[in-house]
């Protein structure tokens, strides 16, 4: 140990804290296989129940737009059910505490965590892009899958910091999974998953159409079906990236590091 | 213990502290946790911290680490103010937390890298395996920490606290659950490591090993500091006081005078 043993040494910089941190992040993923099958079945599950409903064979618009609601509900089922619950796993078990007592910006921390369940919503929309293309024949090009894994990051992140809020404001366990759960199921209901939108009062479609899981499928179907962004789209994607600003920012600045009621 | 290093402590204690506590206050909502606690710790010195729980030692502690925000009173680590400059004060200690956490899912090599790099280290593969040889788990490097046994995320713990040789140590109940073996073994790599000049803040409810181990001990109750001293030290004093303890099974102990201290003896 030619380097180690030598006296105490200056915190490491950010850019490098942030390499570590990933790179770690990564390898945890990597080596949890069973919970990286499971996220890529959910959304995979979505798409071929969805195209199973049709008679004959879709449209590849329609093809299209189911892809990007499997991808949507994925990143969401992913983003906010899932990282929150491994941001209280994280913070039950004390592995916030022992990563606080390094000189590494607790901020850091945070970013990177959600910067993993980034990527890892990313893989799940490639394999989705992937089943429909070697199941239903569709053909995208570069353009349609580099938009559409934008158009993914930003409905991916917005979840992300939804379940970060969840996590900061609540102090137990079953509590942050409950509260995601249920704030998932409402948002799904609100993009009109368990009754169509066209049939509610208008002044709840208003409201709906400013949820994040709304938005998300309004910015990523038009993307994936090689359409050009309209001013509709841009509103979209301006309003989620306000839901992202908003609850990232809280969810940073007001996170509850420890459990319990202290 | 090795006794010999007491002689080296009034040298020690000549330079300046690596870690200083000063009048310092923690609250919990109304709850007062930590009310006007000093004390210093000096290089090579291990300093006992022991109150019953609830004490307030892990709130001390966490101060000290920069988890908990004080309410009041000034923390120095080798001369950095903790309380500004929290980052700077955590690169110059090493922490062993009570409760043993880390990913899961990352293996031993993996581990000691990343803290190892977090203190601000470029470890290679080998040479984190080098160090997990020296708590005796090379055998065990591929393996996940979720897959060690308690005494082995102990020393992992101990390890990874001290990779990067801290000015100081805080060993927050770093024997418990272990057998006597892996707890005989611990003591050695604490009296080693205060010998190379580290200072050590140990937080026990063991008797035992705090007499063992302490040079100095402070003893918390209800957030404050009800005596400080050598552990013999403190057994005589008691022994001479006809108010202080009463032993119902022979001479005066640690315990006893533990016991009296914080409103535990009969």
């Amino acid at each position: 140990m030619s380097e180690a043993f030598t006296g105490p040494r200056p915190a490491p910089s950010v850019r490098r804290a942030f390499t570590l941190l990933a790179a770690a992040e990564l390898a945890g993923m990597a080596k949890n296989r069973r919970s990286l099958l499971w996220t890529t079945a959910v959304p995979v599950a979505i798409l071929v129940l969805d195209v199973s409903q049709v008679s004959g064979r879709a449209p590849t618009q329609e093809l299209w737009s189911f892809v990007a609601w499997a991808a949507v509900m994925g990143a969401f089922v992913l983003g906010l059910l899932g990282y929150s619950t491994d941001l209280v796993g994280y913070r039950e078990r004390g592995v916030f505490r022992r990563l606080r007592t390094t000189p590494v910006p607790a901020s850091l921390i945070l970013v990177v965590r959600g910067m993993a369940a980034l990527v890892a919503i990313l893989i799940e929309f490639l394999v989705v892009v992937t089943v429909a293309m070697v199941a239903y024949h569709v053909h995208p090009t570069v353009a349609t899958v580099t938009g559409g894994l934008g158009a993914v990051a930003l409905g991916g992140l917005s979840a992300v910091a939804l379940a970060q809020v969840i996590v900061a404001r609540t102090a137990r366990a079953q509590s942050a999974t409950a509260l995601a759960r249920l704030v998932l199921i409402v948002s799904f209901f609100l993009n009109g998953t368990f009754i169509r939108l066209q049939v509610w009062p208008v002044f709840w479609q208003h409201v709906a159409e400013w949820t994040p899981v709304r938005l998300a499928d309004g910015v990523l179907v038009p993307t994936l079906q090689g359409q050009s962004w309209g001013p509709t789209v841009w509103h979209y994607a301006a309003g989620l990236t306000a839901w992202i600003v908003v609850t990232g920012v809280v969810g940073v600045v007001a996170f509850r590091w420890e459990g319990g009621d202290r | 213990m090795d006794r010999g290093r007491l002689n080296k402590l009034p040298s020690a204690a000549m330079a300046p502290p690596v870690l200083e506590v000063d009048q310092l206050m923690v609250d919990y909502g109304p709850v007062r946790a930590v009310d006007g606690v000093s004390f210093q710790v000096f290089a090579g010195e291990v300093v006992g911290l022991l109150g019953p729980n609830g004490a307030g030692k892990t709130s001390l502690l966490s101060v000290v680490e920069g988890l908990v925000a004080a309410r009041s009173g000034r923390v120095t680590v080798a001369g950095v103010d903790a309380r500004q400059h929290p980052a700077a004060a955590r690169a110059q200690m090493g922490v062993q937390l009570q409760q043993t956490a880390f990913q899961p899912d990352l293996t031993l090599i993996q581990l000691v890298r990343l803290y190892g790099g977090l203190q601000g280290m470029a470890l290679r593969p080998a040479e984190a395996i080098a160090g997990l040889e020296r708590v005796g788990l090379h055998s065990e490097a591929r393996r996940r920490f979720g897959q060690l046994s308690g005494g082995q995320q102990q020393r992992l713990a101990l390890l990874v606290a001290l990779i990067h040789e801290p000015a100081l140590a805080l060993l927050d109940e770093p024997t418990t659950g272990l057998d006597p073996q892996s707890r005989r073994e611990l003591w050695d790599r604490i009296e080693r490591l205060a010998g190379e000049g580290t200072g050590v803040v140990l937080t026990t409810h063991s008797m035992e090993e705090a007499a063992a181990l302490a040079d100095r001990l402070v003893i918390m109750h209800r957030g404050r500091v009800r005596a400080t001293g050598t552990p013999e030290g403190l057994v005589q004093e008691f022994q001479d006081d006809a108010l202080g303890a009463r032993s119902p099974r022979g001479p005066v102990t640690l315990e006893d005078v533990f016991l009296t201290l914080t409103g535990g003896a009969q």
